[in-house]
């Protein structure tokens, strides 16, 4: 372990590859079903949980990407008769996490592309959790997603005001390690 | 056969694949989408892997040239959900070789 907590950057796809699997092989057991290590793309300068104002998405009409405390409307069921001062339950949504080193990659690369631009590629970080590191908070879970099982949302199952999801995913973050992207792009 | 799965809240993730396959001219996706049949063989799981990646690059060239579409001027949130909906369904399907050597080779 201390090897892969010494290793800050990837340089190439073989980089990153190796230093998932490792994750994978030291902190999931497939027989129990264990999840144990849980993987997110994060664009600098956000924060493996929160997002900066400025780099969250440019909004349209819709305001999908307006920031509440950092956290995107579109991540989570914003409850529009408080003002959005509370989040709803919901297991269909909330923030993204891999749990494949192949669902991973696709989305660093996804993320990545356009990250300054069309067609500007961008460094896309690569977080983990490990969970024994740091219990799941109440009234957040693991959700995989219907439509991709090796995609999952930590979803919100329970009513909370905007400050308490903020303070649980704060807590999260701390506990995560970040990898920067340090790919060579053309 | 089972069809790709726009349900629940991903409605709008429909709308953005026929918007793109429409714009590309590509009968074999709007058959795929609009159709009750879903990818029946390897070329056609190549294809709709292909077709993520080209909408991808699509919408953020719209969203750089101001281009609102479907309503949005950005359309990443969709994207993204567009891609677990295509991963999911060819890795389901028995096409994740085909869908990971297209991520592979974008």
């Amino acid at each position: 372990m201390d090897e892969i907590e010494q290793l800050e950057q990837f340089k190439t796809a073989k980089d990153l590859e190796n230093v998932i699997k490792e994750l994978i092989g030291e902190h999931r057991d497939a027989k129990k079903n264990k999840i144990g290590v849980m993987f997110r793309i994060v664009i600098p300068p956000n924060s493996p949980t929160t997002y900066e104002e400025g780099h969250q998405g440019k909004d349209g009409d819709a305001n999908r990407y307006q920031l509440v405390q950092g956290v995107r409307v579109c991540d989570y069921k914003f409850e529009k008769s408080t003002d959005l001062e509370y989040v709803l339950p919901d297991r269909t949504c909330g923030l993204s996490f891999s749990r494949t080193f192949s669902h991973l990659k696709g989305t660093q690369k996804m993320l990545a592309r356009h990250a300054k631009g069309y067609k500007k590629l961008g460094p896309a970080n690569v977080s983990w959790w490990i969970l024994s590191k740091c219990d799941m908070p109440k009234g957040l879970e693991f959700v995989p997603d219907l439509k991709d099982n090796s995609h999952y949302f930590l979803a919100a199952t329970e009513r909370m005001h905007i400050d308490i999801l903020l303070g649980k995913l704060k807590r999260i973050s701390f506990h995560m390690n970040v990898m920067i992207d340090n790919m060579t792009r053309a | 056969m089972i069809m790709l799965d726009f349900s629940g809240n991903d409605e709008k993730v429909k709308l953005l694949a026929l918007y793109y396959a429409e714009e590309f001219n590509n009968r074999m996706i709007l058959e795929i989408i609009s159709q009750p049949r879903g990818v029946l063989n390897k070329e056609e799981a190549i294809t709709l892997s292909q077709f993520f990646w080209e909408v991808l690059d699509a919408t953020a060239r719209d969203r750089e040239d101001g281009k609102i579409v479907l309503g949005e001027a950005n359309l990443q949130y969709w994207v993204e959900r567009m891609m677990n909906i295509i991963g999911g369904y060819l890795k389901n399907n028995g096409y994740q070789e085909e869908w990971e050597k297209v991520c592979d080779e974008a």
